[in-house]
């Protein structure tokens, strides 16, 4: 039993007891695809892409309502631990305030132009070479001036481009010997296609349109004077916000992880506690519940109040992922 | 070098675009955004107005029939834009004064979150 504050050790127990029993009963003939990592990212990802496709085609509203209040916070947590704690920045005080200052700026109503010179932070705090680093400022600053030109045509490009992001993160992780992962790639690309080609229109358009809010989802999440690529702008952000989700809290933290044997949920608690500490462990679960308890009375109010709070992190992973592309050896 | 073709092209294609004319939110509305009536405001073509009520267009996706209708319907809604005039200063509205104190609080607040978290981190690197 690892200790910790009772109410988030008791879930985490349970639902490794829930796990053992669902393992035993269906015998040891799965047991490799659960033991060895490139097969278990492999299916799990390729679940996650089409529970994300699913979801996407049947209730494409409830899915940007509730997915961002379910998910939203704990993967913000993840951003943090797996970009900024476990890659040593917080002892880089300069890539912190570089990268994060101009990401954080967006909480004042910077939009995309601020935040994208997270982008020029990256390049001038990278540990690279001069021609790198130059070349990342330029490409900040290019950024930044196309932000400021485009206005909203770049906040709704950015909010896209980061969903895209996290799965490029994700595929850079670390080395592998396999190509299993190439399944999670194949089922996002081709879903990718087929919402974006209006394929699953007739199953997708309909749910989208009767959703609650679509006159204020679809102007957010897409641009351009076509409505028909509007409605098919709106469902592909639905769907690739909830793979980004499910990369960040199962694809990349199996992926980091040194020894390639799942782990207990448990001792996933105890490490996330390990990293960040029991104290913001505690406070973020606060928030998350905190916002599923606003989402409950006004779930488009709570949404709302969650993207002002998660504004920072899209310009935040696109420096650094540019700062990790850089340094990469 | 390599590496970063990727992104570098696609900030070329960012810087090259042209905006989407169909921004949603008309300009207009835009640059009265947070102000109150009567307030001094810039049109889009930097000709100085002041922020009025006035009616605004949208597109009416809940009401759109994919098999009749191309394109969906246009609603009208009531909205506050910037025209050509002379500003006036308006006391605010009865409650607009704690309305325009919680709007201003609440990003404060949202950042305070992060920030707090940063401490809480910051304190126990510095324990270690």
């Amino acid at each position: 039993m690892i200790s910790g504050p009772p109410l988030l050790v008791a879930p985490a127990v349970a639902l490794d007891r829930a796990r053992a029993a669902v393992l035993s009963a269906l015998g040891r003939s799965l047991a490799p695809w659960f033991r060895d990592r490139e097969r278990r990212v492999a299916w799990t990802g390729t679940l996650s892409v089409a529970f994300a496709l699913v979801l996407t085609l049947v209730a494409p509203g409830a899915l940007l309502a509730w997915g961002p209040l379910v998910l939203g916070v704990p993967h913000l947590l993840a951003d943090g631990r797996y970009l900024v704690i476990r890659r040593g920045l917080l002892a880089r005080p300069w890539v912190l305030a570089l990268v994060l200052g101009p990401a954080a700026a967006t909480w004042f109503g910077g939009g995309a132009a601020v935040g994208l010179l997270a982008l020029v932070g990256a390049g001038l705090s990278a540990r690279a070479s001069t021609r790198a680093r130059c070349t990342v400022v330029a490409l900040g600053v290019l950024a930044a001036l196309a932000a400021g030109k485009l206005g909203r045509t770049a906040d709704v490009a950015l909010a896209h481009l980061h969903n895209l992001v996290a799965m490029a993160l994700w595929l850079g992780w670390r080395a592998r010997r396999g190509h299993a992962h190439l399944a999670v790639v194949a089922a996002f690309v081709g879903a990718s296609a087929a919402i974006l080609s209006g394929v699953l229109d007739p199953i997708a358009a309909g749910a989208l349109l009767s959703s609650e809010r679509v006159n204020e989802l679809i102007p957010q999440l897409s641009v351009g004077n076509d409505p028909v690529l509007a409605v098919r702008m709106t469902l592909f952000f639905a769907f690739a916000q909830s793979v980004h989700y499910g990369v960040w809290l199962r694809l990349i933290p199996d992926e980091d992880r040194e020894r390639t044997a799942p782990r207990p949920f448990a001792r996933s608690l105890e490490a996330l506690a390990r990293d960040v500490s029991w104290p913001v462990v505690s406070l973020v679960a606060l928030l998350a519940a905190a916002l599923l308890a606003w989402g409950a009375v006004d779930a488009h109010a709570a949404r709302d109040g969650y993207l002002r709070l998660a504004s920072f992190h899209g310009p935040m992973e696109l420096g650094l992922f540019l700062l990790l592309l850089v340094e990469k050896p | 070098m390599r590496r970063i073709l990727g992104p570098a092209l696609f900030t070329l294609a960012l810087v090259t675009a042209a905006p989407a004319r169909a921004d949603v939110v008309p300009p207009e509305v835009t640059a009265c955004s947070g102000k109150e009536i009567g307030a001094a405001c810039s049109q889009p073509d930097s000709v100085a107005g002041a922020c009025a009520k006035g009616t605004c267009s949208k597109l009416d996706y809940s009401r759109w029939d994919r098999d009749a209708m191309s394109s969906p319907p246009t609603m009208q809604y009531e909205c506050v834009k910037c025209v050509a005039g002379t500003p006036q200063t308006t006391a605010p509205a009865s409650g607009g004064g704690c309305a325009l104190v919680a709007r201003r609080a609440g990003p404060w607040a949202l950042a305070a979150v992060p920030a707090l978290v940063l401490a809480v981190l910051g304190r126990r690197r510095g324990r270690r």
